[in-house]
């Protein structure tokens, strides 16, 4: 059995006695030791006492040779039992004198040797100077032996045994009763802890026998009791209150049990219905994808026919360019080539009426004018043309930074004639003032729009127009708009197309608004329009 | 035994032994009667104690004197040669008369003065001197120590009240070898 596993009462037992016993055994020890070191020593002085008594006494005898004498002297060792010989020798160091007087010799020392006592085996011996004043008489021998040790000792272990016997016993006894003090409350405590156990009754109490430590520790434990029975109390309070509410929710749950029991068998049907729908769908899932497939194959088949025609489009395209080019070609051709004859005519005819001057009645002379006139709108037509070839062989300004202002002010300053006459109302709102465009460009542009406000005017009412610059999205934005006779929503998409004149009125070459369009569009603006018939007009132009 | 001191003269002795020669003549040792005779002369130094004011000072000699004829020969002189007993020096010296008997701490008076034995002790009477000697009525002419032989064996006698007078103390250890004689007053 493990120290740890025996009972508390052996346990303290077992210490207290284990405590004692190893002080006692090691004071004996101690003690002990002590005694046989003091004791050889103290031997040792007694006998080398009493070799001085006998060498003293012995002195007249070896002076006056009288071994009787020594020998009675010796003699009186027989008091002291534990001397087992004791030689005197002479100054010459020949045996004097011996005892006891049936010593043989050969057991002895024959000649004196060094002075002082030793230890030889288990007896004391040595020799010491027998002197008279200063003079050495002779030399005396001793021999002892240690029975006075053993015999000292044998007593002492058996003081010793009694002694450790003795305080054992006591030890066992005192502990006995004494180890009660500390054991006795543990075990109280330990057999109520038990009879708790046990029986599960926590109403039992541990008596409380000190105010130790362990009358702390029967506090605790109590206090302790006290709250679990407290504990308890409440616990089995709760543990009613859960088995009634377990047993409601129970109640609650087999309804909830059955509820879900129906859901599950609507489920189930469900199910099965969905598993039909599911069914169904499949088979319009896999119509759909034949569908698809078919959608598929005609979209194919389409895209092929698209690309067919297309590439048939891109040889249209490009017949179509290579007459453009043609017909540029031709228009160039044409202006540049009837610019002279022209000139010629017009030439020729102011000649003719020159010559003619005085001699034309009234109708020739108005049929001389009509001729004129005719020549000057044939050759305002040749330079359209030639201003057209121009714009289409992409003849490039220089461009700078021009201003709006200076712009409209030179426009204005070629029209003032037409201004006055209109009674135009010219308003300007220039939020931008300056732009990166070619000069002969943006007078172009301007020139157009104005002169076309003033010539499309309406004669019901005094002419506005409103030239405003902004920017809007990125764009420089330059704004005409006029309050004059307008456009026909139907009309509006020919406008910018060349030779087309909406009012034949006013004369016009009907190549302006096309010029103007081509040159933005080829910088990379755009030019749009709103109109309402017979209410006005604004052009918006948004340059680059 | 005990008093030969050296191989030399045990060697001379066993040779007087061996030859039974004995010869009384100065150059030869005496007889080993008297050869013991005065290691005992000798040996009582040691063992007794005179008043201090028989030395002058602590290195003033003991004087062993002899009266009469000498019978040691020079053998007494080699015992006590440098030997001190208490840091006084032994002297031997030799007297004739009692008359010239001056400073001296052991007398031995020898046989041949036996018959003034008397005359010599009364007048060492109140001094501090031992007298010793083989006189056979020595004791009773009251002498402190005689040598008697017994059993061809040296022994001696004291007279205890001799010595008391003469204000000497004996050592006990010697008169427990010593035969006490103590002669009725006359």
């Amino acid at each position: 059995m493990l120290f740890k596993d025996i009972p508390i009462q052996r346990k303290l037992m077992t210490v207290i006695l284990l405590t004692s016993g190893a002080v006692l055994i090691l004071t004996c020890v101690a003690f002990f030791a002590y005694e046989f070191h003091t004791f050889r020593q103290s031997t040792v002085r007694q006998l080398s006492t009493l070799g001085e008594i006998i060498g003293a006494n012995s002195t007249a005898a070896l002076a006056f040779e009288s071994p009787e004498d020594a020998n009675e002297i010796l003699a009186a060792l027989m008091a002291e039992q534990h001397i087992l010989a004791a030689i005197l020798y002479d100054k010459e160091g020949n045996i004097f004198s011996k005892y006891p007087a049936t010593l043989t010799v050969s057991n002895v020392p024959i000649q004196p040797k060094l002075k002082g006592y030793r230890f030889v085996d288990s007896y004391l011996e040595g020799f010491q100077p027998v002197i008279q004043g200063t003079r050495r008489l002779g030399t005396l021998y001793l021999k002892s032996d240690l029975r006075a040790i053993d015999e000292r000792f044998r007593l002492y272990g058996i003081i010793a045994v009694l002694v450790i016997a003795v305080s054992s016993l006591l030890a066992y006894l005192l502990s006995k009763i004494l180890q009660k003090s500390i054991s006795k409350p543990i075990l109280a405590l330990a057999e109520t802890a038990k009879a708790i156990s046990d029986r599960q009754d926590y109403s039992v109490r541990a008596t409380k026998l000190g105010n130790d430590e362990l009358g702390s520790l029967t506090d605790a434990f109590n206090h302790m009791l006290m709250q679990i029975q407290e504990q308890n109390l409440v616990l089995s309070g709760f543990n009613k209150n859960l088995e009634h509410k377990v047993m409601e929710r129970t109640i609650e749950l087999e309804i909830v049990n059955k509820e879900q029991k129906e859901v599950e068998k609507k489920l189930y049907e469900k199910n099965n219905e969905l598993a039909q729908a599911l069914e169904e769908l499949q088979s319009a899932k896999a119509q759909l994808i034949e569908l698809n497939n078919k959608l598929e194959r005609r979209v194919e088949e389409r895209t092929n026919e698209l690309l067919v025609s297309e590439e048939e489009l891109i040889i249209k395209n490009h017949e179509l360019k290579k007459i453009n080019i043609d017909l540029d070609n031709f228009i160039y051709t044409a202006s540049h080539d009837l610019k002279s004859p022209i000139c010629n005519i017009e030439g020729l005819t102011s000649l003719l009426n020159k010559m003619l001057d005085n001699r034309l009645e009234n109708k020739e002379r108005n049929l001389m004018e009509m001729i004129s006139r005719s020549i000057a709108k044939f050759k305002g037509t040749i330079e359209g043309l030639t201003e057209i070839t121009k714009v289409q062989k992409n003849l490039e300004y220089e461009v700078e930074d021009v201003s709006f202002k200076e712009a409209i002010e030179d426009v204005k300053d070629d029209i003032r004639d037409m201004m006055v006459q209109a009674e135009a109302l010219i308003r300007e709102d220039l939020q931008v003032n300056r732009i990166i465009y070619a000069r002969h460009n943006l007078r172009s542009i301007v020139y157009n729009l104005l002169s076309n406000a003033i010539k499309y005017r309406s004669p019901e009412r005094p002419l506005k127009v409103a030239i405003k610059t902004y920017d809007e999205g990125g764009h420089t934005v330059l704004s005409i708009e006029d309050n004059g006779l307008g456009i026909n929503e139907k009309n509006l998409p020919k406008l910018f197309t060349m030779f087309k004149r909406l009012h034949t009125h006013v004369e016009g070459a009907g190549i302006g608004l096309y010029i103007i369009k081509r040159t933005i569009e080829n910088k990379g603006g755009r030019i749009e329009v709103e109109s309402k018939l017979d209410e006005g007009t604004r052009f918006k132009v948004y340059f680059k | 035994m005990a008093i030969l001191k050296t191989s030399a003269h045990q060697h001379l002795f066993f040779t007087l032994l061996i030859g039974s020669v004995i010869s009384l003549s100065a150059q030869t040792p005496p007889a080993r009667e008297y050869q013991i005779k005065a290691g005992f002369l000798f040996n009582f130094t040691q063992f007794i104690e005179w008043p201090a004011s028989a030395f002058v000072s602590t290195e003033t000699p003991i004087v062993i004197g002899v009266l009469g004829e000498d019978p040691f020969n020079a053998y007494l002189d080699e015992i006590v040669s440098g030997e001190t007993v208490n840091g006084h020096p032994l002297v031997v010296q030799r007297f004739k008369t009692i008359s010239e008997v001056n400073t001296c701490h052991i007398l031995f008076i020898n046989i041949t003065e036996t018959a003034k034995l008397e005359e010599i002790v009364t007048s060492l009477k109140g001094r501090n001197i031992l007298t010793v000697s083989d006189a056979a009525n020595f004791m009773q002419q009251g002498g402190m120590i005689r040598f008697v032989t017994v059993n061809k064996k040296i022994q001696f006698q004291i007279n205890p009240e001799a010595t008391k007078e003469a204000d000497l103390s004996i050592s006990s250890k010697v008169l427990r070898l010593a035969e006490i004689v103590v002669p009725k007053k006359k």
